[in-house]
């Protein structure tokens, strides 16, 4: 690849006076579908590309294979006591949703805030988000203990006339979620439509062409068809806004309908929700810098993109801190002694370990981003990132499983670790995510080429033209709409 | 098509000129006999100014909400480097900067803190419940807070408000530039101290009751507030010929829908906060929302989730809700009600076990509510109402809703 | 090109552009000459279009609220008669049918079933998926999903004359006008 001035593009820098320049590298419409789509259809899978899959699908067979085994011995192989009865299961669980948020909200929160930037990285998101909730729906489906009736958990007519209880949050988890998947799944599905079209129309064999064809639906790039589009665009970004607040609230319903110490707090959902925008913003980063690198991307995902990823992990890493301090606060406000106890023995019983590398991961570290320096240097941003998976996941850790090994009985406090299987399926989930993020960059369009063309300036039909004056008052009266100015 | 020319504020009116004395004295009249007349009506209760100061506090939590709404708005508006609400962000500094009159209005509040305010009972405070906090909870404490509260809210939105103001002159890209740097920080502390104050203002006045949720549900409401009174100002200064042609329906409809997202956005807040204690069932946590469903509470908090959630969600959902001038005038008057009520319903319970309608809080309303209109008018007054030299500005005039 | 079937009858005339700018302007000139049945396309949405074509406001809003209302009415039916007629029991102290409680499921349904509303109206609407389509059949039409722009005036208006309208379309100052044959089995 040759990108010669690559380290020298920096549009970072903050002009008040005009706007950022989203797209660089010179590039117009053919170049754009060229260098997206060639990654797809015409370069030659990279070996590097093999070695990594090979890995990660080796991954995922362990994972299946430590269910396999969870499924004929119980789910006694993993390192869960009395009292404690979630572990690693429910953390995964929450870690992998949480994960899965930032897709949508680049997708839909930040399209109906008209961020411009997001058509850069919103299709690389929504997949991510798409691979992490298949791995947050592994947990709970294993985690039941008598897997052959898992279909209990949907409202199926049986032969013994039973039906789910809807007043369990935990059933409220199985339609969150389910929504979820299946309203990302739509969305992302809708995005890609043009792009699926631009792919069958470059694609030079056969196989690809009736693959790509099939699944563009003969979509033909009407204006006709695009009005109706971005309509229902438009109406999925508004259905997933509040569909993507409701996910993690409700995930977070599973603790606080409880009264746990620790868990029952009502802060809970709007906090889990920060959280989980936090951690998916991480994730995007963390797989976004190596392959915007690997397949010469710099000039559609830019510094500025990155940066205002920065951005919004600083902003919602300060919610997530600011959350800490008010669970704290009150907990001692509320005078309740089990719930101030929780909050010590969080931060300095058994798991204070886990607790401090939530504290300074979550809370600590990211504030460095405050410095432009930090936010824009990549290998920094990418260490940081890092850091933010890990305490992320030791937020669900640390919340369920310190709450539960010292709940209100001191006979029946536990400690708890976890076993290789516990670890291994774990480690195995991120083999399966990794898998279906190579699938998706070696078989679909990893940006969103429609939408990108739409955010530069040469994509403006009529420069110098603008909105005529005070079209929307007429019912203003009419001396003053003429006039200007009354009496 | 008529895409023909960007408006500029040439086309237009900027100042309020004659109108401000006018306003002003108007506001201030209002606001004094509705003082005076509260006083009055709370006398006449002889229950010691009890009432009178529950109505107190609930009018002056209304309305630094607004004012704390547009604190914050303006901080998110620079932290995201939008451009849409420039031609409007001056109502909004100023509705800001009007909280140092809001801190003299405070001292009421901690002068009748005896009359409102658990704590200050002396059974409860030396209960065993209260024990640790006492030295929290004392009215010493509660004086030092609502200083240093005061020292953030008022340094931040007199500096914006100064410096903008300033701008206009001098087009300096340097005043921009430090608002971008200081604005995240600006929201930090805002944040917290808007979350601690609602705890020391609405929530201490059960001191044995706590959410944590208690400084989002405050700051979720009153925002919805802020953009409700920041519309009506908007259409007022239009009807008298000011701001006419600059401001259009591109930027109502992005009033219309932060007014719909911010009602939504306090329709789950609120929602998971009973919902929680609800489920849970825990005493001293549903003690709370028991007061508030019995004894006829329970039909005003009923009427508070129709009218402040379920019915403007309704009404503004549509494109053309939010671009129709007379339905979003309706709604925004609508939801300044609503929301109104919702802290009636939240405060005065601790006042009446049983329902009741408190004439001296409507003429609080008036009073507290003219006086904080009289402060902003008189702030807006010799200045532009609209940034004239900043650098976003043409973008702003410029602005389309996709 | 030889791909492109010459044999079938004239579907349409097409011409294509280099820049959004020209495309629209075109748009205009076509709307305002009375044309019905033609059609703009482009590799993305060109913002303004609606106005330059002439496309009124779309159903699929109406769409979504009668799948939002399906959804909504669904999942509280759903509920009361599982939890409260059909398969009654107390749990946790919680009334059959709580509001509260039953309110998480209500509102899942009513998004999902409103977003099925949404994408399966926008393929009603649209008249997707048609895989076979005479547009897709021609060679130079594939660049309207990658960086041209194309006009398309169908031979079934009422205002269509083959002559008139080559000279109408090669008047807008396109690259070339072209034919677009219907696709003929084989």
């Amino acid at each position: 690849m040759m990108k010669p001035q690559v380290e020298a593009w920096d549009n970072t820098k903050d002009d008040p006076t005009k706007p950022v320049e989203l797209i660089l590298g010179g590039n117009d419409f053919t170049s754009i579908t060229e260098k997206v789509s060639d990654i797809v259809l015409e370069r030659k899978t990279p070996r590097a590309w093999y070695i990594a899959i090979t890995a990660t699908a080796g991954l995922t067979g362990i994972m299946f294979l430590m269910i396999a085994y969870l499924f004929m011995r119980g789910v006694g192989v993993w390192g869960l006591n009395n009292p404690v009865g979630w572990a690693w299961d429910i953390t995964n669980f929450v870690f992998w949703v949480g994960i899965g948020h930032a897709g949508t909200l680049i997708s839909a929160i930040l399209f109906l805030l008209r961020q411009k930037w997001r058509t850069s990285i919103n299709r690389f998101a929504e997949a991510m988000t798409i691979f992490a909730v298949i791995c947050a729906g592994i947990f709970p489906g294993i985690h039941v203990g008598r897997v052959w009736v898992v279909y209990w958990l949907f409202p199926l007519p049986n032969n013994q006339a039973m039906w789910p209880n809807f007043r369990s949050p935990l059933l409220w988890d199985v339609f969150a979620v389910g929504t979820y998947m299946t309203v990302s799944l739509l969305f992302w599905y809708t995005g890609m439509i043009p792009d699926l079209a631009t792919l069958r129309d470059r694609a030079k064999g056969r196989v690809k062409q009736a693959v790509y064809g099939a699944l563009a639906l003969g979509w033909r790039s009407s204006h006709r068809h695009w009005h109706r589009y971005e309509k229902a665009y438009l109406l999925l970004a508004g259905l997933a806004t509040p569909l993507v607040l409701s996910v993690h609230s409700v995930v977070s319903f599973d603790f606080a309908t409880s009264q746990i110490p620790g868990w029952h707090t009502a802060i809970f959902p709007p906090y889990f929700v920060a959280g989980a925008v936090f951690s998916g913003f991480a994730m995007v980063g963390t797989i976004l810098i190596p392959a915007r690198k690997w397949f010469g991307l710099e000039a559609i995902i830019t510094k500025h993109h990155l940066e205002n990823m920065n951005k919004i992990i600083l902003a919602t890493g300060s919610i997530v801190g600011f959350a800490y301090a008010t669970e704290f606060f009150i907990a001692w406000y509320g005078g309740n002694p089990n719930e101030s106890f929780a909050f010590i023995n969080r931060a300095f019983g058994p798991y204070a370990w886990a607790y401090w590398t939530m504290v300074t991961c979550n809370v600590v570290t990211p504030q460095l981003f405050w410095s432009k320096k930090i936010r824009t240097n990549l290998t920094v941003m990418w260490i940081m990132y890092i850091f933010v998976n890990i305490g992320m996941w030791f937020e669900r850790f640390v919340i369920i499983v310190s709450s539960l090994s010292r709940d209100f009985l001191p006979s029946s406090w536990a400690y708890y670790r976890p076993t290789p299987v516990d670890i291994m399926t774990f480690v195995g989930s991120f083999g399966l995510f990794f898998t279906l993020v190579l699938l998706f960059i070696r078989f679909l369009p990893m940006i969103a080429m429609a939408e990108v063309k739409t955010v530069m300036p040469i994509a403006d039909a009529h420069s110098g033209e603008r909105r005529s004056v005070g079209d929307y008052h007429g019912d203003i009266p009419s001396h003053i709409r003429d006039g200007g100015s009354p009496k | 098509m008529a895409h023909t020319h960007v408006p500029t504020l040439q086309d237009t009116r900027t100042t309020l000129d004659g109108l401000g004395p006018r306003v002003f004295g108007t506001s201030l009249a209002i606001g004094v006999v509705g003082m005076l007349a509260a006083f009055g009506l709370g006398s006449a209760q002889g229950d010691n100014l009890k009432q009178f100061a529950f109505a107190y506090v609930l009018n002056f939590a209304f309305f630094l909400g607004v004012s704390l709404g547009a604190l914050i708005f303006i901080g998110i508006m620079y932290v995201t480097r939008a451009s849409w609400n420039v031609v409007i962000r001056r109502l909004a500094e100023v509705m800001a900067a009007v909280t140092p009159l809001l801190a003299l209005l405070a001292i009421p509040v901690i002068l009748l803190a005896g009359r409102v305010y658990g704590w200050m009972d002396p059974a409860i405070a030396h209960s065993h419940a209260m024990a640790h906090k006492v030295g929290y909870l004392n009215q010493g404490a509660f004086t030092l807070r609502w200083a240093i509260y005061f020292i953030v809210w008022s340094g931040y939105s007199l500096f914006y408000w100064r410096s903008s103001v300033a701008q206009d002159k001098t087009g300096d890209l340097k005043i921009t530039r430090r608002f971008e740097n200081l604005s995240g920080f600006a929201l930090m502390a805002t944040a917290i101290c808007t979350a601690l104050a609602s705890f020391d203002l609405v929530m201490s006045i059960d001191p044995l009751w706590s959410s944590t949720m208690f400084g989002v549900y405050y700051f979720s409401g009153s925002f919805v507030s802020f953009f409700a009174v920041l519309t009506l100002v908007t259409m007022g200064l239009q009807n008298s010929g000011r701001l006419t042609r600059i401001v259009s329906a591109e930027h109502f409809h992005d009033y219309g829908k932060l007014m719909f997202g911010f009602t939504f956005f306090w329709g789950y807040i609120a929602y998971s906060q009973y919902m929680l204690y609800w489920y849970a069932n825990i005493p001293e946590e549903t003690a709370w929302y028991l007061m508030r469903s019995t004894h006829g509470w329970g039909k005003v908090g009923l009427a508070t989730l129709f009218c402040t959630f379920a019915l403007p969600f309704c009404g503004l959902v549509s494109r053309w809700a939010k671009r129709n001038r007379k339905v979003m005038a309706f709604w925004a008057m609508w939801i300044i009600v609503a929301q109104w009520l919702n802290l009636y319903w939240v405060i005065m319970p601790e006042y009446s076990e049983h329902a009741m309608f408190s004439p001296a809080a409507v003429a609080l309303f008036l009073g507290i509510g003219g006086l904080w209109f009289a402060g902003v008018t008189r702030l807006a007054m010799g200045n532009s109402l609209v940034p004239t030299r900043d650098p976003r500005l043409d973008e702003s005039l410029r602005f389309e809703n996709a | 090109m030889s791909a492109t079937p010459r044999n079938g009858a004239l579907h349409a005339l097409m011409t294509d552009f280099e820049s959004p700018s020209q495309f629209m302007q075109a748009c205009v000139k076509v709307r305002d000459a009375g044309y019905r049945h033609w059609d703009a396309h482009s590799p993305f949405p060109v913002h303004g279009m609606d106005d330059a074509m002439g496309i009124r406001g779309t159903r699929l809003p109406w769409i979504v609220l009668v799948g939002g209302i399906t959804g909504f009415s669904a999942a509280l039916l759903m509920q009361w008669w599982m939890n409260a007629v059909d398969y009654p029991y107390v749990i946790s102290g919680k009334p059959l049918l709580g509001l509260p409680a039953n309110f998480p499921v209500i509102f899942e349904l009513t998004v999902l079933f409103s977003a099925f509303a949404c994408f399966f109206g926008m393929w009603g609407l649209n008249g997707m998926p048609r895989w076979h389509h005479p547009l897709l059949a021609n060679d130079r039409f594939r660049r309207a999903s990658q960086d041209r722009f194309y006009v398309v005036i169908e031979a079934r208006d009422p205002k269509f004359d083959s002559e008139r309208t080559r000279a109408f379309l090669a008047s807008l100052g396109g690259a070339v006008v072209e034919e677009v044959r219907e696709i003929v089995e084989a």
